[in-house]
């Protein structure tokens, strides 16, 4: 293996030593930032109007490095949604140059927007979507609440997983195969209230990445996307608050400098008291049903070429019903960054990242009182190297370990209890990954990058493991002690991509992926709940593995105000998990590899986005047409059945539209094919009750699913410092009783006959809520 | 196991702030008709009774007729064998045959020269200590509900599963009870016979509620399990299923060798 690494860096030196030979250079670097707030931005564009061929675009912490032969130069740095700048340069050694671009929101209708290096036309990254946070304030969402998962959902290829969930599903995957990063620390459960919200507060969130296929080298252990959520940094200019109070939660916003342009902290607080009208009747009083959250950021420049970010997130959810029973679950990741930039050509991350996500489920049954608790845990550290060795080549290399503690579930009893104290073994793995990718622009049109991800993951002791047959049944233990490896799976993931300009206005990309994933969700159920399991691979258990390949054309119409998108995909699965009919995941067996069953899926599709990206209406039609299947051994005769994510179609329009100085409006409209789901073939009775008999799986359809949403905002006047605005929401304007769930049963009008019952969650849901800032 | 009940219990709680409910046509595809086999055998009086039926199409008002001319026996591992006899149509007894704990008893039923197997342990009894009705004293319904409770010691290091069948005035509760040990192993426990609150069959004073509590064999629980999770036609399970079930040669169905014990009160 070390070899093969050694082998990777050699070619990738390759590559960039090829053409590092040819002439004298100086180079440039800097970092860019937003002039009202000093907040790094990132992925803005750097050209130089002398070399239409050269540029860049800065990384996710602002920096850029650009290598030119000596001469005098105009750099243009742009980004949307601020002034472009242009810098004149004579350059004949290394420099520094930061750079502070200005806000124009309030210009933005009149602008046309120029082809940018980043859009989709030009980046060279494919699959990727990114999502502008200003796009996320304007879009009408559940409760009013600006959820940036859920506007995440109207882009293709990103399906919700129904209403009321915060899951999706990415190009055919399941919800537990989005890794999904907050400052680079994993959430494990990315859901508020059961998934009526998501934990991602749109005012603490600076940008947002979604890469459905062609994920570059530095991500890896989910099979079917990465959700890369970076937070705020903090204004180191100004004290900003803001917040919010809506029908059912209210939030703060507090930022400001520690020291002006040394230093900012930033702190941003949620909370729902939908349980206060659940207090208000008399019959609901005794449940409770709330989160809260926080966010919290601090960052210190710390001289020119250090600076050091620690950032926080703590959520806690908290349902019950009096003393009977009571559910708290929470996220709470940290992670402390150090930027090191060694030179102008190599900027260095340190990342050392914990993230934790526990429940705990107190029950009081009938004299029984006890307490499950469950948890996962993580301690990570990255390490990341940008080396910019000339304007043709940009090399990301880096390592990242791991270390998972898993605690299934521990039973204590409280009280007076016939339950005894239990605990499942805690279970212990190590992730680790080395990656090495090289972004080579072979020509003005040809771009490749090309990278590898190696990763070996170990399941390690202390703890039994067990030989199970493919019956189910434990046939050995063996005992691990502390530390020692039981297992390991090593795995390497090729990351190939390709972009090819056609012009000023058209590109076509193609890339190749394979992505493994060692942390498995078990889940029985069709809704996302917070007692679900994750579970590690161990020697029963292998590695997932997804290899995909895609193909995108890019296009720019109408002076770059209309952007068209379509991509192909391929995907295939190994070692896809399922459950054995009747399987009890939630008993206090240790050995829940006896519970699963394991296959192979696969899944394809054709994406489609017009985009309109300037003027008074701005906005997207989004469409895909995909299949999903699985193939799984002991289900369905061993056939292919659709996977429940399966949708044959998925439509979005959302359209904003900047009525006047005072008014936006906004709508989205979504339209998808029913989820793939199970319905008996017959009845019969069993001890006198009905029950019903099965004959395949997922072999018919929830009723299609459309909805539309209104939404709009009112800017009142300003006073002084003080801006305000109140916001209008309609979620399901037309009251569609969209499908929750199908229950069959036994009427209760007519003796004897059985009937089809739907459960619809959603109907009209108005909102208003008040936001200001000062 | 419990958690998730009430975690659904909650869910359903805002859904039902929200959401509505209505009876929607579907179109099922009508499948081949299968045989169904219950098949049970006590240590009580009422002996061994099998009852075969079939499946019939979701759209059929009423339930299928039992099935008449099965051949069916039952033998234990002592080499005996009792023929059942047909008493009423698809129903076969033998009111004389007691099982004993500790035995093995095999299902054999002959019908339409097809063979339907299948094999259960009879578990040793545990005697039900005590059964009374009082307030449920949770607050999982909005008003204040009966419930019967049983209690019973559990053997220490001895692997444990229970089925209780609950009747209201002559009529069975459709919920099915099932316990395990795997929490509760060798102690003495209060097991609430916890059902949906509904108005038509909530416990009120002076209703005769009489509990029969069954020790079943691991299969038995299993097919209980899988049952209640996936073949009821609840909404929420991710991949209803046929039960998992010991019956051999292709028909639906479970056949339980089990222990029995009822008792009888009246709400207070």
């Amino acid at each position: 293996m070390i070899r093969l690494i050694k082998l990777t860096l050699c070619l990738l030196l390759l590559a960039a030593g090829g053409s590092l030979a040819q002439q004298k250079q100086a180079t440039l670097a800097g970092t860019v930032k937003d002039a009202a707030t000093g907040e790094t931005l990132i992925g803005a564009t750097v050209r130089v109007k002398q070399l239409p061929a050269t540029g860049t675009v800065t990384n996710e912490y602002g920096f850029y490095s650009l290598s030119l032969p000596p001469g005098s130069y105009t750099l243009i740095y742009s980004l949307v949604g601020f002034s472009e700048k242009a810098f004149e340069i004579s350059l004949d050694k290394d420099e520094k140059l930061d750079i502070a671009l200005s806000d124009q929101a309030t210009t933005l209708n009149e602008v046309v927007i120029t082809a940018d290096k980043n859009d989709k036309v030009s980046s060279t990254q494919m699959g990727a979507e990114k999502l502008n946070i200003k796009e996320i304030s304007t879009v009408p969402v559940l409760f009013g609440e600006r959820d940036p998962l859920k506007v995440l959902q109207l882009l293709p290829g990103i399906k919700s997983s129904g209403d009321g969930g915060s899951g999706f599903y990415v190009r055919g995957g399941a919800t537990d195969q989005n890794l999904i990063l907050l400052d680079e620390a994993p959430v494990y459960n990315a859901s508020h209230l059961l998934g009526f919200f998501s934990t991602f507060n749109a005012d603490a969130i600076k940008d947002m990445a979604v890469y459905k296929g062609g994920m570059p080298a530095q991500y890896g252990g989910r099979l079917s996307s990465v959700l890369d959520i970076k937070m705020n940094e903090g204004n180191n200019q100004d004290y900003d608050v803001s917040g919010g109070i809506g029908l059912i939660s209210a939030k703060l916003n507090v930022e400001g400098p520690i020291q002006k342009d040394k230093s900012s902290f930033l702190l941003s607080a949620r909370r729902t008291y939908a349980d206060a009208f659940l207090k208000a009747s008399s019959e609901y009083r005794d449940y409770r049903l709330y989160f809260y959250d926080l966010n919290a950021k601090l960052n210190f420049s710390l001289g020119e070429k250090d600076r050091l970010y620690v950032s926080g997130y703590f959520g806690k959810d908290d349902m019950g019903m009096g003393e009977t029973f009571g559910l708290h679950w929470g996220n709470a990741t940290a992670t402390v960054r150090w930027n090191h930039i060694f030179n102008s050509k190599l900027f260095s991350n340190t990342s050392l990242i914990f993230s934790n996500y526990d429940y705990n489920v107190a029950i009081q049954n009938g004299g029984n009182q006890f307490d499950i608790f469950s948890q996962i845990r993580d301690y990570n550290l990255k390490q990341e190297f940008q080396w910019f060795p000339n304007n043709r080549n940009t090399v990301r290399f880096g390592v990242n370990a791991i270390h998972h503690t898993i605690t299934p579930g521990e039973v204590t009893p409280t009280g007076s209890s016939s339950i005894n104290a239990s605990e499942l073994q805690k279970r212990f793995s190590w992730e680790n990954a080395a990656f090495a990718s090289n972004s080579w622009q072979v020509s003005s049109r040809l771009n490749l990058t090309y990278g590898l991800r190696l990763t070996a993951f170990s399941a390690i002791g202390e703890g039994d493991f067990y030989t199970v047959t493919p019956a189910g049944m434990v046939i050995d233990t063996l005992h691990y002690n502390k530390g020692q490896i039981a297992k390991t799976y090593l795995n390497l993931e090729p990351r190939l991509s390709a972009s090819y300009q056609l012009g000023e206005l058209a590109s076509v990309k193609a890339s190749y992926v394979r992505n493994v994933q060692n942390l498995h969700l078990i889940s029985n159920s069709t809704a996302s709940n917070p007692t679900d399991k994750w579970i590690a691979s161990n020697n029963n258990i292998k590695p997932e593995i997804s290899d995909q390949v895609s193909l995108g054309y890019y296009r720019n119409l109408a002076e770059n105000r209309y952007e068209l998108s379509t991509e192909i995909y391929y995907k295939t699965m190994q070692n896809q998990i399922d459950y054995r009919n009747g399987a009890n995941i939630f008993s206090n067996f240790d050995a829940i590899e006896t519970q699963l069953l394991f296959g192979k899926g696969r899944a394809y599709g054709s994406e489609w986005q017009l985009k309109k990206k300037s003027g008074k209406l701005t906005g997207w039609i989004s469409y895909t047409l995909s299949k999903t299947e699985r193939k799984i051994d002991g289900i369905n005769d061993n056939l292919w059945f659709n996977a429940r994510q399966d949708r044959t179609h998925d439509v979005a329009l959302v359209g904003i539209y900047q009525l006047n100085n005072k008014w936006t409006l906004s709508a989205n409209w979504v339209y998808y094919t029913g989820n793939a789901i199970t319905f008996p073939a017959g009845k019969y009775q069993v001890d006198g009750q009905t029950a019903y008999y099965y004959t395949e799986r997922n072999g018919y359809r929830m009723p299609d699913y459309h909805r539309l949403d209104l939404g709009a905002t009112m800017k009142l006047r300003d006073r002084k410092q003080l801006k305000q605005e109140l916001a209008f929401s309609l979620y399901n304007a037309y009251g569609r009783e969209n499908t929750y769930t199908i229950e069959f049963r036994d009427s209760e009008s007519v003796p004897g006959r059985t009937e089809a019952v739907q459960t619809a969650l959603f109907k009209f849901i108005p909102s208003i809520s008040y936001n200001f800032k000062f | 196991m419990s958690a998730i009940k009430y975690t659904a219990a909650l869910l359903l709680l805002t859904c039902f702030l929200f959401s509505c409910e209505k009876v929607i046509d579907v179109e099922l595809n009508p499948a081949d008709q299968r045989y169904v086999i219950e098949g049970q055998i006590t240590n009580q009086k009422k002996g061994a009774l099998v009852v075969i039926s079939q499946t019939t199409d979701f759209e059929n008002p009423g339930t299928s007729p039992g099935v008449s001319g099965a051949i069916v026996t039952i033998s234990d591992t002592q080499g005996n064998v009792y023929p059942l006899k047909e008493t009423q149509q698809g129903f076969y007894q033998d009111s004389l045959l007691l099982g004993e704990p500790g035995m093995s008893y095999r299902l054999h039923v002959t019908l339409n020269g097809s063979e339907y197997t299948a094999t259960s342990i009879m578990p040793d009894g545990v005697k039900m200590d005590s059964l009374f009705v009082k307030p449920d004293g949770s607050n999982l319904s909005n008003r204040e509900r009966y419930l019967a409770n049983v209690t019973y010691t559990d053997p220490a290091s001895k692997i444990n599963f229970y089925r209780f069948v609950q009747f209201k005035n002559g009529v069975k509760e459709k919920n099915i009870f099932i316990r395990n040990d795997e929490r509760t192993d060798g102690n003495q426990v209060t097991a609430p016979l916890r059902y949906p609150a509904d108005d038509d069959n909530d416990i009120l004073p002076g209703d005769k509620i009489s509990v029969e509590m069954q020790c079943i064999d691991q299969a038995g629980y299993q097919y209980w399990y899988s049952l209640d999770r996936g073949a009821l036609g609840d909404g929420s399970a991710a991949s209803p299923a046929n039960p998992v079930s010991n019956m051999q040669g292709g028909a639906l169905g479970y056949f339980s060798a089990h222990t029995s014990e009822t008792r009888e009160i009246t709400a207070p």
